[in-house]
Parts: structure tokens; C-alpha cells; sequence
């Protein structure tokens, strides 16, 4: 028989809104989806449970009984309960791998590390409350000043013969910096290197802040996309990433809907 | 001992005159601000290194101990202490000079001493409580701060200071600090034989090297320069002060616009060599004296008339056209005076351009665009 | 109230009677209980102030961190330049925001401390008249700097010379110390003596000193208190002791304000409740200030998320009583002991290892679930040792440590949405209850 059970996690961030759907069986993704929020991440929302709907041929009544929301912008979809996306990321990844002691989930506008204990409670966490600087802002910025597509950043980067030091500590700074190094005719992969490492300049403290020894770190989040960074970031830790079975950017939706299979979300 | 190697030790934390000291087995003593009395460090047989920021890439180690709210400065000179950069140093003498620098003591005993592979257990870890304000009682306070620092000296590093050892070392330093102030008469030219970045260059280097080798260096560069030709393709005589400035490029943006920075109100700069040690009566008196009535910085809270006469005195004396006073961001104490400035300065007619920054000269293109505007209100 | 000497104390004034109104003529009669007396006892000490103002007393404007009874030698009207801002950003509707552009479009640097950037919107607006300015040299660098700023301007503004006081306090908490910063006490009262034409008046001094040895033995009483579950003490008590530390010093209303505190503090001891209905969830230590810029917040916290905050940097005093009956130098040793261990400065403006301790040892003994570290853009001597406090939190007793960049005094910083965010997802992510 056909279960019709679903469970649903939407992480709706600054930029882009993700969902995915599990079924009662087990963890695995019966379908996922993404799409710009746009200023109205309701709209988001519905736009990612109608792909998912489509995708599952599944109605949309049923895929919106079980439904836990996060991320920056979860708290304004009326759709489900909201769940704070360090659970949401605590939660994804610990079910992806139970090994992971610290995640780093960096979005558009945020910088989140997390510390797990092997039971999967968070026992600490530290995030940017305040400054956008080292989060995905500053790419975003660099991409439209460089004309090129955020995603072409990574490749870029990875040309890159001797990056360049971006010193400004702020995002807005560092944006008209880079525009300056542009217009004095620098080599762009040089300068796209030279961003991203500042990017992982200012992840890496954090993870250091919250612990000092472990080496059981995994990265998620829109900017863990970028391979060049996630280098970087290894090369300041002195050791590899662990790296994880699902897209980066879907971590705090998973644990989403596992937080609304286990029942969070009723 | 040439020339050449001297004025390249701005670009280097370390350099070859300090690996040339360590190779002889002798101390090194790192510090952070202009009122520690260099002369009970150099009569100890100690090179007293100021801690600069130079190399520093960013600020990432630095920014797992402190805030984002803590001065840039300060950040990077930390972030060169954990990348290991500092490794030479023997000690470090901290004051309460500024509410970062300060914060050095504490960071230092409990993150890098004994926690950091090359700063081990036994280093030296020296504090100097300095008055915020000039009085008898503060100056009396103060020698006392010295002659226990003087007496901790000799604890850690088992050495003997005489007071033979302090004439001499008052003596090197005046030495020192009036070969800087000739130098300096050659800058305020009408046709000036060096411009700003040339003259933080050679201001810098005498923090980072022997003062004996400083001294010779200077003196024969003293004679070079009286045969050289002076400038006068600028456009602009400036003066600058605020915050504390340790990279000739921020200079050299200003002076490539066709400013001439022929003056200055900063640490590594006029406020470290102007005034002399008396050479005679009591050492540790006489240092006291020096330190304690030199001209201060923003620290000190009642001596701001002071600051501002003295100003204005460098700005006629070096017939300036305009002055900048540049602010690292979160830097209150430079902020305010620079606030201070631009209002008594206004009152002159004397133009001042106020400046936010942060510790790395990052964009070069918004501070072209910055100098070149004043510049050409200025002319 | 005509002599417009102090008129941003006539502001206070108004706003003061305004929420009296408001809280008393609201339907609930229990409730408020301590914001109540602390508006009663406020206004009348305010008045006083008022009313010595416009009898042509002289104005002392002066730092929070004096004891502030030295200037008790003499008949004055204090001004405390940190507490004005701070005090009518919680009262205003509209906050103190308007003075801090002022500062601002002077070009007073907007990281520096807004409690005196406020004052020196209000200096330089023509707000204030003052005969004399005094400030020991603490905690920190906006003093340093924004101290001579407001004299400056001042000056200017008025085509005068302002005496402007100052008492240099060492950096180090010692004996030799303490010596040191009591003659400068001394010297800073004969001084002020001088200016203003009276003669110290040492039995009014020792007066003023009785009434806040008073207070300092009905806080520890209160303290005691704090230590039951729950607390039977509202979160607000906090920032108000802050306010009353800093707007009354040496007066009767001193030990009114506390006693009112005390006997509420027994009443619901006595029957086990806490301020508010509901559970207390969350014990939370503030190793730096509670927030000054919405009066709501602390109800808040009480209220919707069952949080109680036990003590901020201001409300553990760790100094003890001065005994009047001896000379004047040891009184003044005394009040040197006491101010360079007054809260804020004994924490921050000297080596950063009695905050850490202070704040472990507290949240052992009044059993803290955790910390909340308010890392205030002005205070950067604070700012930089949240690391190794996070750390000494997490290390030595086990329990986590929030901070929030924010200011303390400027709403438009870091909003109180945001503030409120944080916490929220900091209760819910560690989830305190399970404890």
C-alpha cells in the first residue's frame, strides 16, 4: 500500500527557500526543491510544496499536515511550526552522519557553527547576530560587481595564481575594495581567490571559539557551495571537512522534516 | 648595516638585525605603546622591539579571543603573535595605554604564554600602571612603576642594571632622538629633503633594531641628506596625526596625489623622539620625567591644551597647509582628539580632513578619492 | 523649577511622573511592585535636584563611577553624565536617540559609549549648566576621551573655562592603590571646595556615608534572597539598582528604594512565588549590563519566557561598609576601596581576572542556568574578554554563554526584536528545562 504520509522541512533563508519531503519509512528524501524568496517567503514556500506536490503527485492538503519551518525567514510562512534552524542543522546533520562534533552552515546573511555531543543535543553554538561580514552577502556583492553568476565564483577562484588580500573587515568595504583592485586592472581569479579567503578568514574563528580540538567539522549552507572556501577553511583547520551524503544547502531543511516526522510538528 | 637594509624594516615583522641580536643570545622585549621607558630595557642589555601589524593577512586567529568591536590594530598584532611571528620576543611590557592594548596583558597570560609552541612558559610578562593625568603624586606613582619594573628586569632575565647602565642608555637614546629631530628639520623645508613615507620609514625601523646601529645609520644618513636635492613638485604641505599609522602605503597613497606629508603627530613619528632625557641627576628620575611630561598622547585626559598648542606649533613650524587626522575604527581615544581638532582647527582657518579607517589599507581607491578632494580644497 | 540649569533633569523629571501615572493608574494593583517604588522614590529625589538647582546650588556634573558622596562635603546638585541618557532612553517614548545624532553630527565617533555621548548631545544642545565637571580617570577609554570633548565644546559654547576635576585611579587593586586614589579623593574635594567657595563639611560627608552603608547591608539581605527558586525578585530590580546607585547616592530615599525591595523580596519568599505567574525556567547571570533601552524588556523575560535575571555587573556590591566613626583618611581610603571596586570599574577598568571570577563564583552560588553577555559597542575594554569569560563559563562550570552585539542605550543598534530573537532561540535551543 501506498503510504501518504509526508513530512515536510521548509528552510526558508535570506535568498533562497529549500524544502524536502521525507516519507514515514525512513530518513530518505522522497523529493526536494528550491527557489528564490524574493521578499515574500510565503510565496517561496508554497512555490517549493507545489514542485514537491508535482514532483510526488501527492495533493497539496496532505503535503501541508506535517510541515516545520526555519531559517531567517520561517518564522513568516503560515504553513506548520516554526523550528530554530541550529536545531533544524543540529538535527540534519546528525542524522547524516552522527559523527559530526561541529557544524558550519553559512547562508546569504548568516554565520552559524554548532557544537553536537554524540547524542545529538547541541551544547553550544555561536552565531553573527549583528555583521554580515564572511557570510554570503559578501559574494553575492562581489558576483554582480565582477559580472558573473554567484556560482561562477568557485571556478574562477580556483585559477587563481597568486590571490589577492581583501584586508576590509567589513562587507560594504570589502565590496568597493574589490571594485578598486577591479578598476586598477587586477587579475579577476586572483581577486575572486582573494575574496573567498577572506570569507573562510571569518568562518574560522568561530569554530575555533566554540572548540579548540575537534576535527569532526562539516560545512552546509549556500556558501559551502563554493569548494574554493571549503579548501581554504580546511587549510586554516589543518584538516579535512567531513563530507556530507546531501547538498549543503538542504541541511537545515532535512532536519526539518525530521524534526516534523518525529512528530515536532503537530 | 647599510642603508638599505635599515629603511626595509618597516615591511618585516622580524628583521635581520633582530635575528642577528637573538644569534648573539641576547633579549628581546616587545612593547605597545610610546611611554614605556625604553632606556631601563636598553641599560638591561635588552632590545625593546614596538609591536607592530605589518604582515598580518587578517585578523582570523586573533578574532577567536576577541570582538568585533576591538581595534584592527590590535587584532592583527595578535593574529602575528599566534601565527608565530613573534617568536623572538623575550617579554612583553604592556600598559594601560589604550582599553585594546591593555586587554594585550590579559590575552597574552591566559591564551599565549605557555599555550603557543615558541612563547614558552618563562616569558616575561611585564605591566606598567601609568597616571591618566600629570601630577606630582602620578609622577612619584610612576617611578616607582619603573623602579619595580626595572627590579622585575633584572628577576626575570638575572641581569644587573647600574645606574652606569641607565646614563648610558639615556645618553644613546637622546642620541637617537636627536638625530631623528635633525632629520626631522630636513623635512619641514621649503624644499624638503624627505617626504612622510621616507620619514616613517626611518622612524620605524629605530623601534625594531639597536639603538647603537640606529645611531650610526642615521648619522650617516644625516650627512646624505644635506647633498640631496629637495622637493617641490607637491602640491600640498600636510601634516598628519590620529591613530597610530605602521604602513608607509597609507602615506604613500597620500604622497603619489601630490600631498607632501612634512609633519606629524604620531607614535611612530614626532611624539616618540621630541623630547629629550635630562642627562643628568638621578636616572630613573630623570626617565620618569622624560616620559611623564613628554608630549602625550589622547591617553593622557587633562593635557589636551597641550596637545593642541604644541599642534599648532608643528603646523607653523612646518608652514602646513592642511592636517589629517585619521581614525581606526573603534578607537575612541584618537577619535575624540581628532573630533577635538577639527573644531579648533576650523577656528584657525587650518582645513582638516577626518578620516575613518580600519587597521589594513584596504581600499586604496575610496582614500585616493579622499586626498586628491582635500588636497585640491586645500589649493 | 525656572532656573533651566539642568534641564534634561526636568525632562527626567516629567517622564518620571508620566510613568508613575501610567503604572499606578493600570489595573493591575500587584504588580510593578518594584518599578513602583522606585518611580516614588525617584521622584522625589529628582525634585530635590530641581528644586537645590534653582536655588542657585552649584551644579557638580560628574562620572558614575565617584562614590559620590565625597562631594556630600558640600551643599550641590550632582549631575551623573553616564545615568541622564541611559535613564530617559528606558522613559522616553522616543529614547535618548535624538542626542546621540547630536553628538554625532559633531563628529563624536559612533562607537564611543552612548550613556556620555548622550550627555554630549544634550552639552551641546545647551541643555546643561555646570560649575564644575569631575571624573576619576575609569573606567575606559570613552572616558579618557569623551570627558575632555564635553568640557571642550562646553567651553566653547559658553566662551568659558570650566573646571574640569579629576582623580587618577591605578590600575591595580592593591593597598599601595588604594592610598594612592584616597588622596586623590582628598585633593579632588578641597579642590572642588575652592571653586565653589565652601568649606568641606566632613559630618555631612560621613551622614551621607551612613545612609549607603545602610543600603549596602539591605542589598546583601536582598541578594540572599535571590539565591531561593525562584527568585522572588523581579528582573527589573537589576537595571533600577543600576539607576538608583548612580541617581541616589547618600540620601534617605537610598535605603527607602531598597527596604520597599526587601520587604516584597520577603513577602513572596515567605509563599514561595516568584514576581510573576508561571515557572521560573531560566536563572541567568548578565556579566555585563542589562538593556536600558525598552523598560518592557525585562517584563518580558519575567513573563514570556520565564527568565529571571539574577544579577548584571551592577548588583553584587563587593566592597564593604566605611566606618564613619574614624578619621577623615580613613574615610577616604575607605571610599577609594569602595570606588575602585564599584561595579563596572572593578570589573573593567583593571586586569580582567575579578570579572571572571566575580561571575563564576556568583553563578555557582545563585545556581545560574547560564550567562548572558550584553557586548555593548562602547564598551570595547569589556568587548575583548567575552572569549575567555565564554570559555571560564563553559570550562569551570559547565554552562553556555550568550552574547549579543548591541547598545545598551540606542534602540536603532541592534533592535529589541533581534535582542528577543536571540534569547528565545538560545532558551529553546538548549532547552533549560531538561536541567
Amino acid at each position: 500500500m501506498k503510504d501518504y504520509n509526508f513530512y515536510i522541512g521548509v528552510d526558508a533563508g535570506a535568498s533562497f527557500c529549500k524544502a524536502i519531503a521525507l516519507n514515514s519509512k525512513n530518513n530518505e528524501i522522497k523529493a526536494n526543491s528550491i527557489t528564490f524568496v524574493l521578499g515574500n517567503p510565503e510565496k517561496a514556500a508554497n512555490k517549493c510544496l507545489d514542485e514537491i506536490g508535482k514532483k510526488l503527485n501527492v495533493k497539496l492538503k496532505i503535503l501541508k499536515k506535517n510541515v516545520i519551518t526555519t531559517g531567517q525567514n520561517g518564522d513568516k510562512i503560515r504553513i506548520g511550526q516554526n523550528k530554530s534552524e541550529i536545531i533544524c542543522i543540529g538535527r540534519g546533520a546528525y542524522a547524516l552522519d552522527p559523527n559530526i562534533r561541529i557544524m558550519v552552515d553559512v547562508g546569504s546573511f548568516s554565520m552559524k557553527v554548532l557544537k553536537i555531543d554524540e547524542s545529538g543535543i547541541i551544547k553550544d553554538y555561536l552565531m553573527n547576530n549583528k555583521c554580515a561580514a564572511g557570510s554570503g552577502v559578501l559574494l553575492e556583492l562581489v558576483a554582480e560587481g565582477l559580472e558573473m553568476r554567484i556560482d561562477e565564483l568557485n571556478n574562477k577562484a580556483f585559477q587563481a595564481k597568486k590571490p589577492i588580500q581583501i584586508s576590509s573587515q567589513c562587507s560594504i568595504f570589502a565590496e568597493s575594495e574589490v571594485i578598486s583592485y577591479k578598476n586598477e586592472g587586477a587579475n579577476i581569479p586572483d581577486l575572486v581567490a582573494g575574496v573567498c579567503n577572506s570569507v573562510a578568514g571569518r568562518i574560522y574563528p568561530l569554530i575555533r571559539m566554540i572548540d579548540k580540538e575537534t576535527n569532526k567539522v562539516a560545512f552546509s549552507g549556500g556558501v559551502a557551495k563554493n569548494k574554493y572556501i571549503a579548501e581554504n577553511l580546511e587549510e586554516r583547520l589543518g584538516f579535512k571537512l567531513v563530507k556530507l551524503s546531501l547538498e549543503p544547502e538542504y541541511i537545515a531543511a532535512y532536519g526539518a522534516a525530521i524534526i516534523a516526522k518525529e512528530g515536532g510538528g503537530t | 648595516m647599510s642603508f638599505e637594509s635599515f629603511i626595509k624594516v618597516n615591511k618585516t615583522i622580524s628583521n635581520s638585525y633582530v635575528e642577528e641580536w637573538k644569534k648573539q643570545g641576547k633579549k628581546i622585549v616587545g612593547y605597545y605603546c610610546s611611554y614605556i621607558p625604553e632606556e631601563i630595557l636598553v641599560s638591561g642589555g635588552i632590545l625593546p622591539f614596538r609591536m607592530r601589524s605589518v604582515e598580518a593577512e587578517g585578523t582570523s586567529r586573533a578574532d577567536t579571543i576577541l570582538s568585533r568591536f576591538n581595534c584592527s590594530f590590535v587584532r592583527a598584532s595578535l593574529d602575528l603573535a599566534m601565527q608565530g611571528k613573534y617568536n623572538f620576543l623575550d617579554g612583553l611590557v604592556v600598559m594601560n595605554s589604550c582599553d585594546h592594548a591593555r586587554r594585550m596583558y590579559d590575552i597574552w597570560k591566559y591564551k599565549i604564554i605557555g599555550k603557543l609552541e615558541g612563547i614558552e612558559e618563562n616569558f616575561g610578562l611585564f605591566f606598567i600602571s601609568l597616571p591618566h593625568i600629570i601630577t606630582e603624586r602620578g609622577y612619584n606613582w610612576l617611578l616607582e612603576e619603573f623602579t619595580f619594573f626595572k627590579e622585575n628586569l633584572e628577576k626575570t632575565y638575572n641581569i644587573t642594571i647600574s645606574e652606569e647602565n641607565l646614563k648610558t642608555a639615556i645618553k644613546t637614546l637622546n642620541e637617537n632622538r636627536k638625530l631623528l629631530k635633525e632629520i626631522h628639520k630636513f623635512r619641514i623645508l621649503d624644499k624638503p629633503k624627505l617626504n612622510g613615507v621616507e620619514a616613517l620609514k626611518l622612524n620605524i625601523a629605530t623601534t625594531a633594531t639597536p639603538k647603537e646601529i640606529s645611531n650610526q645609520v642615521l648619522s650617516s644618513y644625516l650627512q646624505s641628506l644635506k647633498d640631496r636635492e629637495g622637493i617641490s613638485d607637491y602640491r600640498a604641505r600636510l601634516l598628519i596625526t590620529g591613530s597610530l599609522i605602521d604602513d608607509p602605503t597609507f602615506l604613500k597613497i597620500i604622497e603619489d596625489v601630490g600631498g607632501l606629508v612634512v609633519s606629524d603627530l604620531l607614535c611612530f613619528g614626532v611624539r616618540n623622539f621630541w623630547d629629550l632625557t635630562p642627562e643628568t641627576g638621578d636616572p630613573l628620575e630623570s626617565i620618569t620625567k622624560r616620559y611623564y611630561e613628554k608630549i602625550s598622547c589622547p591617553r593622557m585626559m587633562d593635557d589636551h591644551d597641550r596637545r593642541f598648542k604644541f599642534l599648532q606649533e608643528l603646523i607653523k613650524e612646518a608652514k602646513v597647509d592642511g592636517v589629517i587626522g585619521t581614525r581606526i575604527e573603534f578607537c575612541d581615544l584618537n577619535g575624540c582628539e581628532c573630533m577635538l581638532y577639527e573644531h579648533e582647527l576650523e577656528d584657525l582657518n587650518i582645513p582638516m580632513l577626518s578620516l575613518d579607517r580600519d587597521y589594513f589599507v584596504g581600499d586604496k581607491g575610496r582614500f585616493k578619492t579622499r586626498f586628491e578632494a582635500f588636497i585640491e580644497q586645500i589649493e | 523649577m525656572s532656573s533651566h540649569k539642568i534641564i534634561p533633569y526636568e525632562i527626567l523629571y516629567e517622564a518620571i511622573c508620566t510613568t508613575k501615572d501610567l503604572v499606578e493608574g493600570g489595573p493591575a494593583k500587584d504588580e510593578l511592585l518594584v518599578l513602583k517604588s522606585f518611580l516614588k522614590h525617584m521622584k522625589t529625589v529628582i525634585k530635590r535636584y530641581l528644586d537645590n538647582a534653582d536655588s542657585g546650588l552649584p551644579v557638580i556634573g560628574h562620572h558614575f563611577a565617584w562614590p559620590t558622596e565625597i562631594f556630600y562635603c558640600f551643599d550641590f546638585v550632582p549631575v551623573v553624565f553616564e545615568g541622564i541618557p541611559y535613564i530617559l532612553s528606558a522613559l522616553l517614548p522616543e529614547g535618548s536617540e535624538r542626542f546621540y545624532d547630536i553628538a554625532d553630527s559633531f563628529g563624536h565617533p559612533y562607537h564611543s559609549c552612548t550613556s556620555q555621548k548622550g550627555t554630549l548631545g544634550m552639552v551641546l544642545d545647551g541643555l546643561f549648566e555646570f560649575d564644575v565637571i569631575s571624573t576619576p580617570t575609569s573606567p575606559c577609554d570613552n572616558t579618557f576621551a569623551t570627558y575632555p570633548v564635553i568640557k571642550q565644546l562646553y567651553d566653547k559654547i559658553k566662551k568659558q573655562k570650566t573646571p574640569f576635576i579629576i582623580a587618577d585611579m591605578p590600575y591595580y587593586r592593591d593597598d599601595r592603590s588604594y592610598n594612592y586614589y584616597g588622596k586623590e579623593l582628598n585633593r579632588v574635594v578641597s579642590e572642588i571646595g575652592q571653586i565653589i567657595g565652601q568649606e568641606p563639611d566632613y559630618e555631612k560627608l560621613r551622614k551621607a556615608i551612613d545612609v549607603n552603608n545602610k543600603a549596602i547591608e539591605i542589598i546583601a539581605e536582598i541578594n540572599e534572597f535571590k539565591k531561593l527558586t525562584p527568585c522572588p525578585i523581579e528582573s527589573m530590580f537589576c537595571p533600577l539598582m543600576t539607576a538608583v546607585l548612580a541617581f541616589i547616592p547618600g540620601q534617605p530615599e537610598r535605603i527607602g528604594f531598597f527596604k520597599d525591595v526587601l520587604e516584597i523580596a520577603k513577602k513572596r519568599a515567605n509563599k514561595g512565588e516568584r514576581a510573576h505567574e508561571g515557572e521560573e525556567k531560566i536563572r541567568t547571570v548578565w556579566p555585563y549590563m542589562s538593556i536600558f533601552f525598552d523598560i518592557g524588556f525585562c517584563e518580558w523575560l519575567d513573563r514570556e519566557i520565564g527568565a529571571t535575571i539574577l544579577l548584571d555587573i551592577f548588583n553584587y556590591l563587593f566592597f564593604d561598609v566605611i566606618d564613619t566613626s574614624k578619621s577623615e583618611e580613613h574615610i577616604f581610603k575607605g571610599l577609594a576601596k569602595q570606588s575602585m571596586n564599584y561595579p563596572m570599574v572593578r570589573q573593567s577598568a583593571t586586569f580582567c581576572d575579578d570579572l571572571i571570577t566575580d561571575f563564576i563564583y556568583l553563578s555557582k552560588e545563585y545556581k545560574a542556568d547560564c550567562a548572558i553577555f550584553t557586548a555593548h559597542l562602547g564598551c570595547k575594554q569589556s568587548v575583548s574578554v567575552i572569549q575567555l569569560l565564554r570559555e571560564a563559563f563553559r570550562d569551570e562550570i559547565g554552562i553556555p554563554m550568550l552574547s549579543i552585539d548591541l547598545d545598551i542605550g540606542d534602540a536603532r543598534f541592534t533592535s529589541i526584536a533581534t535582542v528577543k530573537r536571540e534569547i528565545e532561540n538560545f532558551t529553546k535551543i538548549h532547552d533549560f528545562s531538561k536541567k
